[in-house]
């Protein structure tokens, strides 16, 4: 879900910067790059099961 | 580099994060690989990456519209060195398969590291900046790649709503969740 919302708020982003003007598309990368920051952040401290 | 040649190779850059995109589905479904967190977090900056050259093409190139694209790149390669650097130790075989000796995450920093030297090399050619040179005449060419991008990130949105269900991610995912809890 979490991930879901992020693809969607670059999808919108790209439909506003094609359709629209560029500030608003722009406003929505801003908002999609804390969120990925946030994500990232939240799955930094996952525990990894060892690969080998 | 007239602002139409400028143009022309931001909708080939559009062309080649589709090209990207569509080769992460086509190994997450032949190979049966889950993505995990990481691995989104990246096709998420893919997408991202998209905003600078749809931009260039709509309202024409700008020197802003290239800072987007270097910002989403370092973002991405940010994320794929934390997981090159997670999978680093001898001995680790790394997360997923390998393509051409090297895993996703891999080839994802290297398409990073080619964006961003590739915004610095098209910022150098300033007289695509130049006032009133610029208007935006787009063809099919150029329409298809922004659709084939948004439609992409769309279905990147499908696909994670299916691997997570409504809940947050798994850190390690094994199943689609939302097709396991209807079936």
């Amino acid at each position: 879900m979490d991930f879901s919302v992020v693809f969607l708020v670059f999808a919108a982003s790209l439909w506003v910067a094609w359709r629209r003007s560029a500030l608003p598309a722009v406003y929505l990368f801003a908002i999609g790059m804390v969120l990925t920051a946030a994500l990232y952040l939240h799955h930094a401290s996952d525990t990894l099961p060892l690969s080998f | 580099m007239s602002p139409r040649f400028a143009i022309t190779l931001n909708a080939l850059a559009l062309y080649a994060i589709a090209a990207v995109l569509l080769a992460a589905f086509y190994f997450q479904f032949t190979l049966q690989e889950l993505p995990c967190p990481l691995c989104l977090l990246q096709r998420v900056t893919f997408s991202a990456l998209a905003l600078g050259p749809i931009l260039t093409l709509r309202h024409g190139p700008r020197a802003s519209f290239y800072a987007l694209t270097i910002i989403a790149a370092l973002a991405g390669a940010g994320i794929a060195a934390r997981q090159i650097l997670l999978h680093v130790s001898p001995g680790d075989p790394g997360y997923g398969s390998a393509f051409l000796g090297y895993h996703f995450y891999t080839w994802a920093f290297g398409c990073f590291a080619v964006a961003i030297v590739a915004s610095a090399v098209a910022l150098l050619f300033e007289e695509q900046f130049e006032e009133g040179s610029a208007a935006p005449q787009f063809g099919l060419f150029e329409q298809a790649g922004v659709w084939l991008v948004i439609a992409l990130t769309l279905l990147n949105a499908a696909s994670a709503f299916a691997e997570c269900g409504f809940a947050l991610c798994p850190a390690s995912p094994v199943q689609y969740e939302l097709l396991n809890s209807w079936g």
